[in-house]
């Protein structure tokens, strides 16, 4: 096949970046098409436009882009095919063996310059002063078919005084520019699969509307794919309508959700106009959501602080000071306890919202410079469970599918996560996948929206109650192995077979039959045994999860009982199947990959294997510490005790988002350095003695690892705001501390990396701005990455089934807390929200709310809107209650994207057995209505005050 | 460290500990690879010091991190176990 053109024009989406009309055919058969003059090879099921935009010869257009399937509407499109009569569609006009085509006659001129002459009779003749001038495709089109007069005149009924529709915070609809061409709705129907815009009305009178009062009241999840696909100013980002249009662009990595979405960030100059989806961003392939899309405006909030500062005491004022007097303190005071308390005495955290590059640095600080084996990653806090889990029957912490491969599943699970409103991205191809027939299953306390949304609704929803996952992933496995469904075939060929014998004996067992798990779970014996029929029955079944199954005491556990019943399932190694994390934060995946925990290195390998640790040693020219270093919450509990007194945080806010705050503030305050490294002074910068400006994901330079293991550039789109890289302050600190470390750039620490981690080994800068992105492992046995794991084996060799007994969580509901809290995340907001509070975001979410069953809140006498005490042993807090459906009797739900609703308040100290990741997930807890002065709490300090 | 943080944690992971094989060894297995040796030597001093109120396998654990107090830790053990 001949590549791509570099020359195509009729772009829009983005730029530079070519619009082909429609989608690239998957197929492998090949046929020869002419097209004017020029005959080539081309995948069957192509149409003529995009066979003719690949050849450099573009096809005239207004309803046809890339990112959705063929219209047919606009008529701009029309070519002369030998054989044919008339003048077909090429969006809608497969090619077919031996097809002519002439894209370029007098007779589709004049048709195409007609067409254009009626759009152009009901279009406002402002190109001059509309947004979207030299971005326009009706603009465009209306110059390459040579439109010179429109001779019905401009006087006639038109649309010309169509309202706008400002109440998007991001977006403006212009209804007077619209030509009705479907893209805008198609592209809420089949990209991001909302379905929130419709064509109402007909004829003359047809045009889009989102329903409701306006956009902002409607349905829209403010994804962008609408104004994305707009050919004209009719849906344009504000920022552009304000600053005008960009006119340079860098490709980067967006820095919230483990989906790892590319975006071309759009600029002028050194501002940032807009940031537009990448077509070749191999997680995201042209989709975004409303964070990603639009909330980047917190990288030049006010709260921005970029000087570094130190104080002598947590009470006193902070002092703006040098770099080198900041680093310099913060060096003499990590040696000073040192010297008093020992090495171990000291720590840090590495963060997930940064790069490989940042994370590998301060691991290799914190090992090196701080001698010790004291470092931990908020990874802690999510996914741990992930890590240990599929590494014990697969072996290796990672996830095994990349996202297309849900577009062959037929039967997709989903537990414990809610992608619309985590990882929507993700979320719009698992749905697209749930339109085009799949079948769900979804394991959740809660109603998402998955269960039952436009288009969807869930084959099964296996309502469990909170902290029964193992039980109800038992029971299913139960079904399986009592009703023959095993797939012998794939147990015996690849997986460990005295294993499978003792789990399938285990798990026959009575006390995993569905009915027994009835009792325990309240899901319905009969819809476990139905849904697990549903799943090992399928041709490719896939199991997606979130924090809802990691957030447990027996998060681990629940890993393992997944890779469980995948392995027994046969749906492991090929696309459609596998065991699949959806990660909280951007570099989750990168974080654990680079070595933050504190008894591994990189790549996985524990620090007690000489051989590694040999290899660092010598790399580093440095002892190192043999045995594994504290956990975060080791490191608390130590400083609450005394005997840990300085850490350094690097990019987290543990004074939120850890569990038992008014613990974490207790050892927070206990220490005697804390050092903060931030954009903003969050609410663990409140304890700290140094502050460090960070550095935005748009001045960073490295790479981010997405959830599907896929290594993306992270690009500066422009200067740092506090002068430095975050290597470099964590390079300087760690020389001030006695030992040094120097690089002159980030492509040398992942060079470093590349050569001391065998699943890195080729990865370089130079080869990802060449490939755009890879999926480790990358070496020489896979030199273009991985996109699926255990294809012809597992990792670890033979895959190990474990049995998973059910041990309930001591977190018991009870008559003094009757009911169970869950937490989760909106779409709008994210984690502890030091983002997207700060951008227009919170709009939709202002605040964190308390989902409760109506019958729980009659009890209570609760209503709609009002203000709540929620207590749990641990402390109290205050949100405003929502009586919902969501919810069934006896749970209650929130989330922790704001400060002042201090949900960790309450949650406990329980926490997943094998490493210690956070049990968010259930928490007895009691309502009430709030008393009149709930009113006045307005800091932390005032929840605090009342737990 | 709050050495009743240290027992209720021991106690989870012989309580969930799945993987087949001695139960002592392997709750040992996991604490040298995975707790500071600090962390378990408080364990051992508390067990020791009031072991009629631990579980026999408990007791068992804390001999055998005792044992291997200055010994290699045993890589390879749960050869895989991550937790990223």
């Amino acid at each position: 096949m001949t590549s791509l053109s570099e020359n195509l024009k009729y772009v829009r989406s983005g730029i530079g970046e070519p619009d082909y009309g429609t989608p690239a055919s998957t197929s492998e058969e090949l046929v020869s098409v002419t097209i004017d003059g020029i005959t080539r090879q081309v995948a069957a099921g192509t149409s003529v436009m995009r066979a003719a935009g690949e050849q450099g010869c573009s096809i005239p257009k207004l309803c046809a882009t890339d990112s959705l399937e063929p219209f047919g509407s606009c008529r701009m499109c029309v070519v002369e095919i030998d054989g044919r009569r008339g003048t077909p569609a090429s969006c809608t006009t497969p090619v077919e063996d031996g097809m002519v085509v002439r894209t370029q006659t007098a007779k589709v001129a004049k048709l195409r310059r007609n067409v254009m002459e009626l759009y152009i009779s009901d279009h406002p003749l402002d190109c001059l002063t509309c947004p979207a001038n030299g971005d326009c495709e009706l603009q465009e089109m209306a110059g390459v078919v040579g439109l010179r007069d429109v001779r019905y005149g401009y006087e006639g009924e038109n649309h010309l005084e169509e309202p706008k529709d400002s109440s998007n915070p991001y977006f403006e609809f212009d209804g007077s520019k619209c030509i009705v061409c479907n893209r805008c709705v198609r592209a809420c129907d089949e990209v991001q699969g909302t379905l929130a815009l419709t064509i109402e009305g007909r004829g003359f009178n047809s045009k889009v509307s989102p329903g409701g009062l306006n956009f902002l009241s409607s349905e829209c999840v403010s994804c962008g794919a609408c104004v994305q696909a707009c050919p004209t100013s009719t849906l344009q980002e504000k920022s552009v309508i304000e600053l005008g249009m960009p006119t340079r662009t860098v490709q980067t990595t967006c820095a919230y959700c483990g989906v790892g979405c590319s975006f071309n960030a759009e600029l002028r100059g050194d501002e940032l106009i807009r940031m537009v989806p990448a077509k070749n961003g191999g997680a995201n392939e042209g989709h975004s959501c409303v964070k990603g899309r639009f909330a980047w405006g917190y990288a030049s909030h006010k709260d921005r602080v970029t000087t570094p500062m130190i104080r002598e005491s947590i009470k006193d004022e902070w002092t703006v000071v040098s770099w080198e007097e900041a680093i310099g303190y913060a060096a003499t005071k990590f040696k000073e306890i040192q010297a008093k308390y020992g090495d171990n005495s000291i720590g840090g955290v590495t963060s997930s919202r940064c790069t490989n590059e940042e994370i590998f640095v301060v691991q290799k600080m914190i090992r090196a410079a701080f001698g010790n084996n004291n470092v931990d990653t908020c990874a802690r806090v999510c996914h741990s469970p992930t890590g240990f889990g599929l590494s014990s029957t697969f072996g290796t912490s990672a996830g095994t599918q990349d996202f297309k491969s849900v577009a062959k599943s037929d039967a997709i699970m989903v537990i414990g996560a809610n992608p619309t409103d985590a990882h929507p991205v993700f979320g719009s191809r698992l749905k697209k996948r749930i339109r085009e027939g799949a079948n769900l299953i979804v394991v959740d306390p809660r109603k998402t929206d998955l269960v039952k949304s436009a288009h969807i609704e869930a084959d099964y929803h296996l309502q469990l109650q909170p902290g029964t996952n193992v039980a109800v992933i038992n029971a299913l496995g139960h079904v399986v192995v009592t009703e023959g469904l095993v797939d012998e075939a794939f147990v015996n060929e690849r997986c460990d077979r005295a294993a499978f014998d003792r789990w399938a004996a285990f798990i026959a067992l009575p006390e995993n039959s569905p009915e027994v798990v009835e009792a325990q779970s309240g899901v319905p014996a009969q819809a476990i045994r139905e849904a697990a029929r549903l799943f090992a029955a399928a041709k490719n079944g896939a199991i997606y999860y979130g924090l809802g199954v990691t957030e447990h005491s027996q998060g681990s556990t629940m890993v393992m009982g997944m890779a469980n019943l995948a392995m027994a399932t046969g749906n492991i190694g090929r696309d459609g199947v596998g065991v699949n994390p959806l990660r909280g934060q951007n570099n989750v995946q990168g974080s654990c990959d680079m070595g933050s925990f504190p008894h591994e290195l990189s790549g996985y390998r524990h620090i007690s294997d000489n051989a590694v640790r040999e290899q660092f040693e010598t790399l580093w020219d440095v002892k190192l510490m043999a045995e594994p270093g504290m956990r975060i919450p080791n490191m608390l509990d130590n400083a609450v005790s005394g005997e840990f007194r300085g850490m350094f945080v690097h990019g987290e806010d543990i004074a939120q988002s850890d569990p038992n705050t008014k613990h974490v503030m207790h050892a927070l305050e206990s220490m005697d350095l804390v050092v903060v490294q931030d954009l903003f002074l969050n609410e663990t910068a409140a304890f700290a003695h140094v502050f460090l400006p960070g550095t935005s994901f748009l001045e960073k330079d490295g790479t981010f690892t997405n959830a599907e293991r896929r290594i993306n550039r992270v690009r500066p789109v422009m200067a740092a705001k506090n002068g430095k890289q975050e290597w470099e302050i964590v390079s300087e600190l760690a020389t001030a501390m006695g030992y040094a470390m120097h690089y002159d750039n980030a492509a040398q620490i992942m060079d470093e990396i590349a050569s001391i981690t065998p699943t890195f080994a080729n990865v370089s800068f130079e080869l990802l701005d060449r490939v755009g992105s890879l999926q480790w492992p990358v070496n020489e046995k896979a030199p273009s990455g991985t996109p699926i794991m255990h294809v012809d084996g597992f990792v670890r060799g033979e895959g190990m089934f474990v049995e998973t007994p059910f041990v309930p969580t001591d977190e018991r509901a009870n008559r003094k807390f009757p009911l169970l809290l869950t937490t989760g995340r909106v779409l709008s907001q994210y984690n502890v929200g030091a983002q997207t509070r700060r951008t227009e975001n919170s709009t939709w979410h202002p605040e964190d709310i308390l989902e409760i069953h109506e019958a729980d809140a009659l009890m209570r006498g609760i209503t709609d809107g009002m203000k709540v005490a929620i207590s749990s042993r641990i402390g109290e807090t205050i949100l405003k209650a929502q009586v919902s459906e969501r919810v069934p009797a006896g749970v209650v739900y929130t989330t922790f994207h704001h400060p002042l609703s201090g949900a960790n308040v309450i949650t406990t100290e329980f926490n997943d057995w094998a490493t210690n990741c956070p049990e968010y997930k259930v928490t007895a807890v009691e309502i009430r209505p709030a008393d009149s002065s709930a009113d006045s709490v307005n800091t932390l300090d005032d929840v605090l005050m009342k737990a | 460290m709050d050495v009743n943080v240290l027992i209720r944690m021991a106690d989870q992971i012989e309580k969930n500990m799945p993987f087949a094989g001695n139960k002592a060894e392997l709750v040992a297995t996991h604490l040298v690879k995975f707790w500071t040796p600090v962390m378990r030597a408080d364990l051992y001093k508390e067990v020791t010091s009031r072991p009629t109120d631990f579980s026999p396998v408990m007791c068992e654990v804390v001999e055998i991190l005792h044992s291997q107090a200055n010994a290699v830790l045993p890589y390879g053990g749960l050869k895989g176990s991550s937790e990223a």
